[in-house]
């Protein structure tokens, strides 16, 4: 049995199977590390607690509340007159004021957002699905693979999303008006970024040495691109899902105001922004409540990413961005 | 680097066939432009609908009118004695020539384009720049809110955004129409002003559409821009001239500046490939008929060889954007090798 000194002077053994204890300090792993750094910075934090709370807040409190998102607020006065449409906020147990028809806004902020996470939730699976896959694949097997796979990509980012979009809405009828329709189209055109970027990271790191390492102990090639490639670009991965998710408020936002995309009676946040920007001048809660919630968790995703980037950025003690 | 652009172009190439296939297929065998008039109360006459199918060639197999498409697509002609190459993607639902629609509206889309990069590589040199040189400072930390709530922000609310600030300049500050938040031009000026009225009149049609599309570019590029610039003042050549003795102003202006600027020309020529056909949501806020209203209004339709004629164009610029973004990048940093 060998003995080693720890900091205190006493001799601590050191047994056959003890490998996590050198030195006397415990050895993290690289995801722990990440997360640490992750944890001590305040703008992420703050951020991923934003986001989980507004969430949660649109999946739980609709439970608590008075209006739901379908009921039309359907109170008149003495003459018969529907007195609650068009309200300015804090009229009539409206906190957020009431739409041309009657429906409450908070209600429909926060049925809005429960769409737009399902949608968020389906693309960015997708689209990390399909571009690791991709890209590990033509990462690693290179040549003609690689060449195929490429061109591939290049074909799918030449066609735009809109026209495969209509072209689906045209012939699926009943799958196009619902936010998983939309989402699975944004899914299948958001995956070519990642597919490149996986595709650059796996063409470095096959040329290392763990992995000629891996390969000369009898590895096959899905294990050393399951347990060796892909943990190593895990940076890179969750970087661009955070920004995929992004992307993806924007585009269903986007798409919502063109026309196509998720459509009346289920509303997303795309609806009411489109609906409101006409509303801007005249009934003003219409315009900037839906838009300022937006911009708020699209501005938490980003820093979450922003958090993880400088979490997983190996050379941690340069200057951060 | 001339047998990579060649290999490239015929990949350029094969890519275009396929794209077009892929989408002459999708559009061709499930677009029914003569749904409009079928739902019309009383319908139009047998005749005219044998006659609509035969002008848009409903009757034949989507192949056969893949194969006529291609085949007639490029025209060779010699006028005297230079030659020229004109495209030839057939008619559209109304009757006019897809290929001068496209582009009318490609010269309209330009305008925009050229005055909103102009702006946003303005802002993402200089902002950037700075904010890289002077990070976790004040200025870089103003900079980087606002490019962060810039990137946040749907397209159209920050353009109505702007509308509503605009007409508020207009009725407070300068008591007339000054910004002008609808079209390319005032109705019928080109008839009713000339030379240098005429200029400033569309000047002033384009301040706004220019100024959401630019800033909206240029915030992502701020954000590219300062993350290069902060890679290049850590870098070892930079920390050896400034140990020769060398003041900070001049290493970063004679070393660092033309390292730094270089990956963001590789993002600016990508996204300038993207915004020939994506530009639809300024489009629509905006009402400019260029490109991407052009396809919207195809889609509307359901017209195919507008369709098809829109992302030829629209996948040709991407590529060759792409194509440029490497060129450019080897030009540039002689490490890097074109496999």
């Amino acid at each position: 049995m060998t003995y080693v000194s720890s900091e205190k002077g006493a001799p601590t053994p050191l047994g056959p199977a003890d490998t996590d204890w050198e030195m006397g300090v415990e050895s993290r792993s690289q995801l722990r590390a990440a997360v640490g750094r992750f944890v001590r910075k305040p703008s992420a934090m703050v951020a991923l607690v934003v986001f989980v709370g507004i969430i949660l807040f649109c999946y739980i409190y609709p439970l608590f509340y008075r209006w739901d998102w379908q009921s039309i607020d359907t109170r008149r006065n003495a003459q018969g007159h529907y007195i609650y449409l068009s309200t300015a906020p804090g009229v009539g147990g409206h906190p957020l004021g009431t739409d041309g028809s009657g429906f409450d806004l908070l209600a429909r902020m926060m049925r809005g957002t429960q769409r737009d996470f399902i949608i968020v939730v389906i693309v960015t699976a997708m689209s990390v699905v399909f571009g690791v896959v991709l890209g590990a694949v033509a990462g690693y097997f290179g040549n003609i693979t690689d060449n195929l796979v490429m061109r591939f990509v290049d074909v799918m980012l030449s066609i735009p999303a809109l026209v495969i979009l209509i072209v689906v809405a045209n012939t699926f009828r009943s799958l196009s008006g619902s936010a998983a329709g939309l989402a699975f189209i944004l899914g299948i055109f958001g995956w070519m970024g990642l597919a490149r970027l996986v595709r650059a990271n796996f063409l470095q790191l096959k040329e290392r040495e763990f992995v000629e390492a891996s390969h000369a102990m009898g590895a096959g090639t899905w294990r050393i691109i399951g347990r060796h490639l892909i943990p190593n670009s895990l940076g890179t991965i969750l970087v661009f899902g955070t920004l995929t998710a992004a992307v993806a408020i924007i585009a269903e936002t986007s798409l919502t105001y063109l026309g196509y995309g998720v459509r009346p009676p289920d509303t997303s946040l795309g609806q009411l922004v489109s609906a409101g920007v006409q509303a801007e001048s005249t009934r003003w809660w219409l315009f900037y409540p839906p838009g300022l919630l937006i911009l708020i968790i699209v501005l938490a995703v980003n820093m979450i990413g922003d958090g993880i980037r400088n979490a997983f950025d190996p050379k941690h003690n340069r200057v951060r961005d | 680097m001339l047998v990579f652009t060649i290999r490239r172009l015929v990949g350029t190439v094969l890519v275009l066939l396929v794209v077009s296939f892929i989408t002459f297929v999708f559009t061709a065998s499930t677009y029914d432009p003569l749904a409009p008039y079928r739902a019309r109360n009383p319908q139009p006459p047998p005749e005219f609908f044998a006659q609509k199918t035969k002008e848009f060639h409903l009757d034949q197999p989507v192949l056969t009118r893949y194969w006529n498409w291609l085949t007639h697509l490029v025209n060779f002609d010699w006028h005297g004695w230079y030659p020229t190459l004109s495209f030839n993607f057939g008619t559209s639902v109304g009757g006019t020539s897809v290929s001068s629609d496209i582009s009318s509206r490609l010269g309209v889309t330009t305008k925009m384009i050229i005055g909103a990069i102009i702006l946003a590589a303005l802002l993402a040199i200089i902002l950037g720049v700075i904010s890289g040189v002077r990070h976790d400072k004040p200025f870089d930390f103003a900079v980087t809110i606002l490019t962060f709530i810039l990137i946040a922000l749907p397209t159209f609310w920050f353009a109505a955004l702007l509308k509503q600030g605009a007409v508020a300049l207009n009725d407070n500050v300068f008591h007339r129409q000054y910004f002008f938040t609808i079209g390319t031009e005032s109705p019928a000026a080109q008839f009713t002003m000339s030379g240098n009225e005429l200029f400033w009149d569309r000047m002033r049609h384009l301040i706004l559409p220019v100024l959401s599309l630019g800033l909206l570019t240029a915030s992502g590029w701020i954000r590219y821009q300062r993350a290069s610039t902060i890679d290049v003042l850590d870098s070892d050549y930079m920390r050896l001239a400034r140990a020769k003795g060398v003041r900070n102003r001049t290493v970063i202006r004679r070393h660092g500046l033309r390292n730094a600027l270089i990956p963001l020309v590789t993002v600016m020529a990508i996204d300038i490939g993207a915004l020939f056909g994506g530009a639809i949501i300024t489009e629509k806020v905006y009402v400019w008929n260029a490109m991407g209203s052009y396809l919207n209004d195809a889609l509307t339709n359901q017209d195919t060889y507008a369709v098809i004629g829109w992302v030829m164009v629209s996948a040709l610029f991407v590529i060759i954007f792409n194509l440029i973004a490497d060129l450019l990048y080897a030009a540039l940093d002689p490490r890097i090798r074109l496999s």
